[in-house]
Parts: C-alpha cells; structure tokens; sequence
C-alpha cells in the first residue's frame, strides 16, 4: 500500500516536472493570427496583417493640452525633434514644414520622373504658351507667390501638382509652426513606430519613450514658459496606445480581481475544510490540470496562445471542484478511499460530460478554439485523475469537514420545497423561452467594436483627435498581389488608371498609390521618352514665349533642368531612403511570404458599388476589394456562428453521453432539464440585460453546462445515498457553488468585455445551475421518497 | 514657406486699407501712432475701389489688375478682383478662401505658416488698434499729419525679414489710400484704393 502511494506520488510529480519542462521551451504568443480561421479568405489574411502589423496598427495620436498656444508649440517642437532622433520611430509629423524638406528636395529632383503630366506632347509650343499664360494669371493673382519662386524653373506647375498630392491629406491648422486645434487649446502629433502594432512590448517601450519625451520637453522650454507648461498634459490615442492599456488593464483586472477570488474562495474552503493543509491539498488537482494542459497544447501546436491560456484556466475552474466533491464528502474518520466509490462514477460521468461539450472544439477550424479544447480536456482529465489517485495518497488519514455540512441547510430546504418549486422553475424557464423568442433585434454581437475594451470616453477622444489631425480613418483598401516590387507597381499603376474615372465621378475623394510616389521602371522610363532634347525643347518655348509678357531669358533653368532629367537615373526605393516618401511607399507596399502586395487606400468612399463594380470590370483575381469593417465584423460572424455550431455539438453529445450512461432517457432528463433550465434563464436574463449576446457570453453558458451538469448528475444520484451522505454531498455542492459564483462574480466588476461578460454569465448560471437542480431532484424524491432510506447502495461497502 | 505669404501680405494690407477707408474722424492735436489707433477701432464697415500694379521682374511690364474690396469689422475682408480676369478673396478669422481664375477654389489657414501668421495677425491688430500685438512683429513707424499720414512696418522677425523687406500704407485720416509692399527679391505691388463715397 504505501509503496503504492509512493509510486502514485513519484509518477504525478515527475509527470509535474516533465509538463514545466515543456512549458519552459514553450512559445507563447499574443497576436490575432490564432484567430485565423486555419484556410483563411485572402481578404481575411490581409485583414489580420493589417491589424497586426498595417500603417494603421502602428499610428499613435498625440495632443498636448493645459497651456497656452505658444507654450503648446514650444512643447510640441521639443517633443517632435525628440522623438525624431529616435529609431524606433518612423514618422513624427506635428505640422513643423523642415521635416519635410528631404521629401522637397527629392520631389523637386525628381519632378520630371514622378509628374503624371509628363507624357508626349506636355512641352509642345502650344502646351508650353497654355502654361505661360496660366503662369501669368497666377502671378497676377492673390496666390501669385505661390508659384513665383518655382516658375522659372517650373513653368509647367509640376512640382506644385506633387506637393499638392503630398500634402492632399487635411491638415489641422497650426500655431507658430505646428499643428494645433481649432481653438488653440491642443497642439497635435502624429507619431508612427516602426516596430508592427502586434508588437506590444515595442509599443509600450515607444509610448513610455513619448511619455520621456514629454516630460524632457516640460522641463527644456523656455525659463517664462516653465510654470505653465507645468501645467500641461499630454493625451495619447490610437491603436497602439489602446491594445498596450487594454492589456495592462487586463493584466491589473487580472490581477486585482484574482485576488480578490481567491482570497474569498480560501476563506470559503477553510471555513467548510477547517484547514490550511486541505485548502493547499484542494488545488493540487487543478494546478495539476493547468501544467497538463499547457504543455498538450504545446506538443500538440507547438505554441500556445495567451488567449487559450487566458480563457483554459478558467474554463478548467470545475477542476476545482472535483477536490472539494472529494472531501467534503468524506466522513468523518473515514478514509478518502472509501469515500471515492461512492462518488467517482458521478465524478467520472461530470468530467467526461464537460469533455464532451468541450471536444466540439477541437474540430474548430480556429487554431484559437481548438487550442482551448485541447487545454480544457486535457486539464479535467490530469485535475480528475489527480483527484482520484494522487489525492487520496496524501490526505491525512484522518480529517474532518463536519462543519461543512451546514452549507447544506439551505439547499436542503429548497429539495424540501422542490414539489411547489419546479412549477416555478417551470414558469421561470416559460418566461426565459417567452424572452428570448420575444427578443426583438439580432441575438447576436457581430460587431467587433463592441468587443473592443476601450470605454466610450476614449473612443470619443480618438474620433475627435483623428478629425482634428486628419489622420486616415482608412475602411476600403485595393489590394493588388504581385512576385516582386517592380510588377507590383506595374500592376498597381493599372488598377490605379482604372481608379481615377471614380475619382472623377465622385464615387470617392480619391486613393494612394506607391506608383504616386515610387513609378515603375517603365513607367519613368516612358516619362523620360516623353522630355524633348535640349534643341527642341528652346524651340518650342521660343515659339510659346511669344505673346506672354515673360522676358525670354527667365526659363533658363527649366531648359537646363529638363536636359538633366533625360540623362538622370530611374528613382529607385533605395534613393528614398530616410525621407517621408520612404514610408509612405513602405506602407503601401510590403512584401510578405514569398509575394508583393500593394495597397491602396481609398479615401471617403460615398458609392461603395460603383467601386466594387469597377474592380470587378478589371477583371484580376489576384485583386482584392477590402472593407476592412465589414471583413473584421465578417470573421467575428464566423467565429460566433462557428462557436455557436460547436455549442449545439457540443450539447448533443453531452446528451448522447448521459443518455448511454444512465441507460435511462428519465433519468437522462432528469440531469438534462434542470440544466437546460439554467441555461436558457441565464441567457434570457444576459440578452434582457444587454440587448445582445456577446461571444463571451456564449463561453460563459458553456461553463455553466460543463459545471452545472456536475451539479445535477450528483442530484440525480443523490436519492442513492443515506441521509447524511447526502447532505454531505449537498454540500460539497453548494461549497463548490460558492466557489464559483464567487470567483466569476468578482470578474464581472472587470471593465474588460471578456472578463465581465464570462463573469456574470457564469456566476448566474452556476447559481441557477444548483438552484434548479436542487429544486428539481425533489421531484424524483417525492416520487420515490424511500430512495432517501434506502441505505447503502453497494458503492460504500 | 513661400506659399500664399504675399496672398497674406495682401489681405492684410487690403484690409487695412478698407478699415482707413471712409468716415473720417477730426483730426487729433497731436499725431502718434496712439491716435492712429484709436481713430481705426471706430471703423466698422467700408467699400471700396482698388486698383493694383505688381513690378514681377521676369515680367516685361507690371501686371494691372483691379476690383472691389469689403471690410467688416472686426475680421472679415472680401476682395473681388474684376480685371483681367474674375477672381475672387475671402478672408473670416483665420480661414482664408480662395477662387481663382481657373475655377479651382483653394482653402487655407492663416496660420499655416508662421511668416503669414505674424503677418495677418500684426496687421491685424493695426485694425483693432492693438499697438503691442503689431509691436510684436514689425516696427512701426509714423510720418506725416493726420490728413496725409505714411506708417512704414518694418518687420521683425528673421524669417519674415528673408521675405518682406518693408510694408508701407498712405492714409489721410482713418481712410487708407494706398499700400506699396516691398519684397526681398525686389518685386514689389503698389496698391491705390479709392473708397466709395459716404
């Protein structure tokens, strides 16, 4: 016997240390791409990159309020010459024009290659006199100055038409130089990082640097401007900032509530267990659990996600409750082993019940989801198996949880009161029926916004400093996928062709394309085809001078200018480097697992047919229109609608399994009703409360099925049992019950939609789950109430 | 940044112009700058003819232009130019809209670069009569009497120095007359300005 237990003990602790050895070398990982359906869309895929990694993900909006304007400014300077002396940052615009002066000068350099004007015929005498004359009205004009200066260089405006595009994105108004709001009160920045959006350890280090930035710059203005920028606060937005404060909310959340549960839960078991060593000896199985799933998944995926990790734990919580089955139905003086008899077919039955309703998932073809089932079986197992063997082996040989029993007083009285009681179960399930088939509207949250963390107030404050700023809210995309850079643009420029009629029609305001910036080869080619020889070209000015007031020597420049940009080299990407059009091209045009693909941003876009029409009209497949709205809210459809499909399998099987295993569809009803009961309450009350059901809460009545079938399996055995056995069993019910109502309620105080959202749905349904249960075995006692006197039943001798 | 400075130098100056346009108050005994001021706080509303030469030097004669000007107090200025070709300036607070002849409308912020914003914002405050706000930017200096007066602003700033060499306004009373902006390159406009009679 002993030598048994040893062994017992031995193999648990070396199956322990070899699952910490797995967990050790395992891989954990955060970013959306578990969220993956495994064969995903290609609009999907692109989706996810962009989430994970896109221009988008990685833009934060900076304000600085609290001052005023000329300090704002001042503080605004500093912050962005800071941050620009920083590599981990790749754009920083607060409105300040040297910043770009690279991108001028290359623009200007270049103007030739990149001006879509530049075509056969653009320096013909005609065209040049058309200019001329343009050239005199808009020196005439009330913006003559605009032009003045370029003119004898640039009599043709082209580099007015590329600043022009540069600039084509509202900007907010400034203040001595930068960016401010409206009414002066906030001086604004834009701040891109390099490191991708997903990286979220990047984008904490990048917001503390902007914080030490800020608070340099506080300190480096301006003796008279000291006091009050003092005073000022900086407000930082976007979706880095959110997806870093989301998970250090999380994390506090996590953290703070945990503890709370855990500290109510210990208070609840050393009262009902009288002892510190039995609180530890309970954990060991769900520990034990935890450790096994972990490292399954890790073998079986060879990463883990913290989702899986997140939401496993608690999805493995009943785990706990095998141990509190375990000893708080052991009598006094009596040995765990002989307890465990009686108990274990219930234990065995509940366990393999929430097996079955977790299996579903790991047909999902989430990685996401299948993860979670493999965790969760495999963690009930090891927590049941660690109950049943390991458990009993390091009990004392003599404990006792008397007490315990008065847990069940009250449930007691609700058994008694069951044959008035099921009616009102009844009724309560009539009216949860009647609410949910009453509901009015979708049942279901399919949009992902709603599952975003971010509390209204700081939404609103993004919506408010991206119009102020003008940064691109973007939703439509062109993706155009191509083998390398060059027949990327190539491609991208023919789409972009076929996109300017809708510009035109006004079915959008307009897009961006690389090729505005980087043309292809051919393209800059074919321009510098079309720039006359020097011979020409002083002719035709000759003949288009004429008639205009211009003294005839003033385009010199232009004559030397054109002659060199026949013989200058094709502007490659490499040329751009270190200049604002560098990144501008970069994100939009990426390379990802062996292709090229293009993006192309379209802005405001008021006639999403005609657009969608006219991608169809060119006819590529390999082109893709993408509504990154509707194709997020589309994937989290999928995901609910699959969640919800694995949910039903999932039922169907646990009722499978109980119907074979109780050889009995009354008995099977019995355990199925009072659950079915609880669950469909629960649901009604979540969809009353909220006006919608989210996919946490979907998660959440899972866990109700999986712990509150326990609860009624052990009802439904119960008239099996003697008195005191009975009780006893009520109780460990109704301590396991506390437990877990307790230790989700406290979740539902969390500000996090996932955390609350399982909370609550748990703690009610888990409550109703006993309740019903309770209520509804009275049924079968009246019937059969000798059942409670009938004594032994074999399973304790 | 070059772009749209002297659009501004233009607006201020024309309405400057429009605030000296009309209702001529009596001479004060003493003429400073002080008076000058307080003389353009009482101007709420004038019209007036304008009539431009701009000396552009790789133009072989100055560019004529000339149109209609409205000022409103205390921000509103709207400068319809008639001839050679119809275009058309309206300036509110900071927003500064503007039609050209070739249709195209343009939108600008007056504070988008910080030259036209000490700009608009001292001439400004020569309409308002706030001598410290002008102080800022340029250098004023008053010549002449009352009834024939010349106020050259010299600016201060080095960045708007690199542009504008000295802005100069003739006024007899609160009336403007003309205004001559003098650029860095040599170029330079000559304004007059011939308010509406009453």
């Amino acid at each position: 016997m002993m030598s048994g237990r040893r062994v017992i003990i031995v193999v648990w602790l070396a199956g322990l240390l070899a699952g910490c050895a797995v967990i050790m070398r395992t891989d954990f990982i955060t970013d959306m791409s578990a969220f993956l359906p495994r064969s995903p869309r290609p609009a999907q895929q692109i989706l996810v990159d962009q989430l994970r990694e896109g221009v988008v993900s990685r833009l934060i909006l900076l304000a600085v309020e609290g001052a005023s304007s000329d300090t704002l400014a001042a503080l605004s300077k500093a912050i962005a010459g800071d941050l620009r002396a920083d590599p981990q940052f790749g754009i920083v615009s607060n409105g300040d024009e040297t910043a770009f002066a690279r991108d001028r000068d290359l623009l200007w350099r270049n103007r030739y290659l990149l001006s879509p004007e530049v075509v056969p015929g653009h320096f013909s005498p005609a065209a040049l006199h058309a200019a001329l004359q343009a050239d005199v009205q808009l020196l005439g004009s009330d913006i003559g100055v605009l032009a003045k200066q370029s003119i004898p260089a640039d009599p043709t405006g082209e580099m007015l038409r590329l600043i022009e595009a540069f600039a084509s994105q509202s900007h907010p108004a400034t203040h001595d130089g930068v960016w401010m709001s409206a009414d002066g009160s906030r001086a604004l920045l834009m701040v891109q990082t390099v490191a991708a959006g997903f990286d979220l350890d990047a984008q904490e280090h990048a917001l503390q640097r902007i914080d030490a930035a800020f608070a340099a710059a506080r300190r480096g203005v301006a003796a008279e401007m000291r006091a009050e920028a003092g005073k000022a606060r900086l407000i930082a937005t976007g979706p880095p900032v959110f997806a870093v404060q989301t998970r250090a909310e999380m994390k506090s959340d996590v953290k703070r509530l945990s503890l709370i549960a855990t500290l109510l839960v210990a208070a609840i078991l050393l009262f009902a267990y009288r002892s510190a060593s039995m609180l530890v000896l309970g954990l060991l199985p769900v520990l034990s659990g935890v450790i096994a799933g972990i490292a399954a998944v890790s073998l079986a995926f060879g990463f883990v996600h913290g989702i899986t990790l997140g939401f496993g734990v608690t999805l493995i919580g009943e785990a706990v409750d095998y141990a509190i089955y375990l000893l708080t139905q052991t009598a006094p003086g009596a040995a765990p082993a002989e307890t465990l008899p009686r108990i274990w077919p219930t234990l065995r039955l509940g366990m393999l019940t929430s097996v079955c309703g977790f299996s579903a998932m790991l047909l999902s073809s989430f990685t996401g989801f299948a993860q979670l089932g493999l965790f969760t079986i495999t963690g009930l197992v090891m927590a049941l198996a660690v109950t049943r063997f390991v458990l009993p082996a390091l009990l004392p040989r003599r404990f006792t949880t008397t007490a315990s029993v008065a847990f069940a007083v009250p449930v007691m009285a609700l058994i008694r009161a069951g044959a008035t009681l099921r009616f009102v179960v009844l009724g309560l399930a009539i009216a949860a029926v009647m609410a949910l088939l009453l509901h009015h509207g979708a049942y279901w949250d399919d949009e992902l916004a709603s599952m975003s963390p971010l509390p209204a107030g700081e939404k609103a404050l993004d919506d408010r400093l991206r119009h102020e700023i003008g940064a691109p809210d973007v939703r439509y995309l062109l993706v155009v996928q191509a083998a390398d850079r060059e027949a990327a643009l190539v491609e991208s420029e023919q789409v972009a062709a076929r996109l300017k009629p809708l510009v035109a029609n006004g079915a959008m305001a307009g897009f961006d394309a690389p090729g505005t910036w980087l043309p292809s080869l051919a393209t800059q080619r074919a321009r510098q085809a079309a720039l006359p020889d020097a011979a020409t070209l002083a002719a035709n000015l000759a003949q288009a001078i004429d008639g205009t007031p211009f003294r005839p020597d003033t385009f010199a420049p232009f004559l030397a200018d054109v002659a060199a940009a026949r013989q200058q080299p094709l502007l490659r990407r490499e040329d751009l480097n270190g200049s604002g059009l560098a990144l501008r091209i970069d994100s939009l045009l990426v390379q990802t697992a062996g292709h090229w693909l293009t993006m192309l941003p379209l802005r405001d876009v008021s006639n999403t047919s005609a657009v969608a029409e006219a991608v169809a009209g060119i006819g590529d497949k390999r082109l893709v229109f993408l509504d990154l709205k509707e194709e997020s809210d589309r994937l989290l459809g999928t995901y609910l609608h699959e969640a919800l499909t694995l949910s039903l399998a999932g039922s169907i099987a646990i009722a499978g399994l109980l119907l074979v295993s109780l050889r009995s569809p009354r008995r099977t009803a019995v355990v199925l009703l009072p659950l079915a009961a609880a669950v469909i309450c629960t649901a009604a009350i979540m969809l009353t409360v909220a006006g919608r059901l989210s996919i946490f809460n979907l998660f959440g009545l899972l866990l109700v099925a999986a712990v509150g079938s326990n609860y009624c399996l052990f009802f439904e055995r119960a008239p099996d049992a003697d008195d005191l056995a009975r009780r006893r069993m009520v109780a460990s019910l109704v301590i396991a019950d506390l437990c877990t109502v307790v230790g989700f309620g406290i979740l539902s105080f969390s500000v996090i939609p996932v955390l609350y959202g399982i909370g609550r749905t748990v703690a009610i349904g888990a409550c109703l789950s006993l309740l019903f249960g309770a209520a509804l075995s009275a049924d079968r006692s009246g019937v059969a109430g000798r059942g409670w006197r009938q004594g032994n039943h074999g399973w304790t001798s | 940044m070059q772009r749209s400075w002297l659009v501004i130098v233009f607006v201020a100056l024309v309405m400057v112009d429009a605030s000296f346009i009309a209702s001529a108050d009596p001479p004060a005994p003493v003429w400073q700058l002080p008076q000058l001021m307080a003389g353009m706080q009482t101007v709420r509303r004038a019209t007036a003819s304008f009539a431009e030469l701009k000396f552009v030097q790789m133009l072989k004669q100055p560019l004529q232009t000339s149109g209609r000007l409205i000022y409103v107090a205390p921000d509103r200025l709207q400068k319809a130019t008639l001839s050679p070709a119809p275009s058309e300036l309206i300036v509110v607070g900071d927003h500064l809209s503007v039609q050209q002849p070739d249709g195209k409308a343009r939108d600008l912020s007056l504070s988008e670069y910080p030259e036209i914003g000490a700009l608009i914002d001292s001439i400004r405050a020569t309409l308002a009569g706030d001598s410290a706000t002008l102080a800022r930017y340029y250098t004023p200096t008053l010549s002449g009497t009352a009834s024939d007066w010349v106020l050259q602003l010299e600016p201060r700033d080095q960045r708007l120095r690199n542009l504008l060499t000295m802005v100069r306004i003739k006024g007899i009373g609160t009336s403007i007359r003309g205004v001559e902006t003098m650029e860095r390159d040599g170029d330079r406009t000559e304004m007059t300005i011939m308010p509406d009679p009453g």
